[in-house]
């Protein structure tokens, strides 16, 4: 019975890493800055226990698999109040990944209109930002501008769970507390 | 070995590949040349070089879907949409729907609970029971083949590698392996250890996800943490072997990272930590009543598409490039290709549960030997242009790349790829509509847990 291994993992302790708020050589960082545009008190205040959606606007599915990293027990994102949710209605913040594609536009804009307010937009990975080397092909919109108005850019490819975490927490104004810990 | 038919002679081509799958050969991919012929590539059993049967599409082709082959549903799919189109006969593929009184239809996605990626299923119901899927996808399509026409090898490679994550070092190694016999070369042993290793890192990376994702869809999440724990183990690995946790660039990097002397120890121990959780589970009953006989593949489906990957051994056939045709070491290092007789998701569980055990075994095997210092490789000279097939056992199964090259050896003409996920993708909906009530879906496509990236390319 799987109680057995329940227990023993209490026995072992946390594996969850203390980044951002302290380092940890194991967790990598590649530099992928995040960027805030939207000024943060302009955009309604947003705190804790955020409720993330996320959608693929035509990703390699790379940036999904750091999305789910995210819940295991190496980064634990619900120990500083983030989780997933099926429903837009019940969501906070919008993640978008991938290379945005002309079919996904349309879905990606309902999504959003259907989130209560406050909420606030992630472009997460390359992809996302700029299109990456996919800019060119037929069909790609290459970026959010336009669908949707983007809070956070976090750049990568794909971006490190790390390096998501950090990008959240300075979606839900979290920067004063970042800071206070110099880590950004 | 090379065979062409004139226009009009559809038939003649038709019936002669019909012959060979009849015979065992395997179908490898349909592509156009730039020239505009179509061929289909196919590969005996133990066989070094491929079966190329052409035609000239003038006037349309037989449409291998309409005549009882399945492997290729993808690629003619992608043909028939190009700018200049191969007119198939029968133009269109009969589309089946499910109409009745008391069926309701149930439409799921693109958008899903929790992190996925963009499809769109369509399950027709009847009270509890499935009776029908139909699978929508074309929702994010980057046309990566298109992208790599008239681009060098070097920028070719990039796209490729972002085809799809979880298998990129898989179709680095393929899109390389055709360049390589386009040019006349063969990689030295030294080369093709380093690759054996990273492929079956990434494998390993790929199966704890995967297991992962079906435990979670039991309802269990204590495995799914364990399992996910392990993946991220294997993806700092990764960084650290090979400077990127997705194994992007790992290809023409070519060298371990120092690092490789200590790593043979912690990658024996997560093998052992996930044997550890398989045999919980297989303990669990609320686990084992989910996944026994659930999304069992009809026969007649396994005929028709013939899966690959652990889809396809979980089915009672076997294939396993690199048991087929040996493109590393795989041959120097014996492992054992599982099989599963069931077709169902508890079948696809234990494959995947075994190939990480067999992939930790290669791995434990071959970094010793791995070289430690970059070899002198590609070579720069090599002998004019030409068209080769690479083909891999990616994690998900039989992945192929055929590429034609220009003159000078240097540059893409032509691209063509036949993914496991664009291959397999076509046995969930027959496996989903088997006496499945909708609360097994999900558990269901957890067990196939293909990618949308590598069939929307």
């Amino acid at each position: 019975m799987f109680y057995w291994r329940w227990l023993r993992n209490l026995a072992e302790g946390s594996k969850t890493t203390g980044y951002p708020f302290s380092e940890d050589p194991a967790v990598v960082s590649r530099g992928g800055s995040a960027v805030v545009h939207e000024p943060l008190a302009a955009a309604g205040p947003i705190r804790r226990a955020m409720a993330i959606r996320h959608i693929d606007g035509g990703s390699c599915n790379g940036c999904e698999s750091e999305l789910q990293m995210l819940s295991s027990p190496d980064y634990d994102f619900s120990r500083v109040g983030f989780s997933y949710t099926p429903s837009p209605r019940h969501a906070d913040i919008l993640v978008v990944t991938g290379v945005i594609t002309q079919n996904m536009a349309d879905i990606i804009a309902d999504v959003f209109e259907g989130m209560p307010r406050p909420k606030r937009v992630v472009a997460l990975g390359q992809c996302a930002l700029s299109g990456h080397v996919f800019r060119a092909a037929p069909g790609v919109l290459g970026s959010l501008e336009g669908i949707v108005p983007v809070t956070v850019e976090i750049a990568g490819c794909p971006p490190t769970p790390g390096d998501i975490l950090k990008g959240l927490l300075l979606a839900v104004d979290a920067a004063p507390a970042l800071r206070k810990e110099g880590a950004v | 070995m090379e065979m062409i038919w004139a226009a009009g002679q559809g038939q003649q081509w038709m019936d002669h590949i019909l012959e060979q799958r009849r015979r065992g050969c395997r179908l490898l991919l349909l592509a156009q040349d730039p020239a505009g012929t179509v061929w289909g590539v196919g590969r005996d059993l133990g066989a070094t070089e491929d079966a190329w049967w052409g035609i000239d599409p003038e006037g349309g082709v037989v449409r291998p879907s309409s005549a009882g082959i399945g492997e290729w549903i993808h690629q003619q799919e992608e043909l028939a949409h190009q700018s200049v189109p191969v007119r198939w006969d029968p133009p269109e593929h009969p589309l089946r729907t499910a109409r009745g009184k008391g069926i309701f239809r149930y439409p799921l996605g693109p958008v899903h609970a929790d992190v996925s990626e963009s499809l769109r299923y369509d399950l027709s119901v009847m009270g509890d029971e499935i009776v029908y899927l139909a699978l929508r996808h074309g929702y994010k399509p980057r046309h990566i083949a298109a992208l790599c026409a008239g681009k060098s090898v070097d920028d070719a490679l990039v796209l490729v590698e972002r085809m799809t994550a979880t298998s990129s070092f898989s179709h680095q190694w393929a899109f390389a392996m055709a360049v390589e016999q386009a040019r006349g070369q063969r990689a030295p042993e030294a080369v093709r250890v380093y690759r054996s290793v990273a492929q079956e890192m990434e494998r390993l990376a790929s199966h704890l996800g995967d297991l992962a994702t079906l435990a979670s869809s039991t309802g269990l999440p204590v495995a799914q943490m364990d399992y996910l724990h392990l993946k991220e183990t294997i993806l700092r690995w990764n960084f650290r072997l090979f400077h990127d946790r997705y194994l992007r660039g790992a290809l023409i990097r070519g060298v371990l990272d120092s690092a490789a002397d200590a790593a043979a120890g912690a990658l024996i121990a997560v093998g052992e930590q996930a044997r550890s959780i398989t045999r919980e589970l297989l303990h669990t009953p609320s686990f084992l009543d989910r996944l026994v006989g659930a999304g069992k593949i009809p026969a007649g489906t396994l005929d028709f598409v013939r899966p690959v990957g652990p889809v396809g051994r979980s089915a009672g056939l076997g294939d396993d490039v690199r048991a087929l045709w040996d493109y590393g070491v795989y041959d120097a290092v014996s492992f054992a290709v599982p099989q599963w007789p069931n077709a169902d998701a508890y079948s696809r569980f234990m494959v995947r549960t075994e190939e990480v055990s067999s992939s930790v075994n290669i791995i434990r095997r071959l970094l010793p030997v791995a070289p430690r210092t970059p070899p002198i490789w590609p070579a720069a000279e090599f002998s004019g242009p030409g068209r080769g097939i690479g083909v891999v056992e990616a994690p998900r199964g039989l992945l192929a790349y055929a590429v034609w090259l220009t003159s000078d050896g240097r540059q893409i003409e032509k691209l063509a790829v036949a993914t496991p996920s664009a291959r397999n993708w076509h046995v969930v909906p027959p496996a989903v509509a088997n006496n499945n009530i909708l609360q097994d879906f999900p558990i269901i496509d957890a067990s196939f847990l293909l990618s949308v990236a590598g069939w929307d390319q």
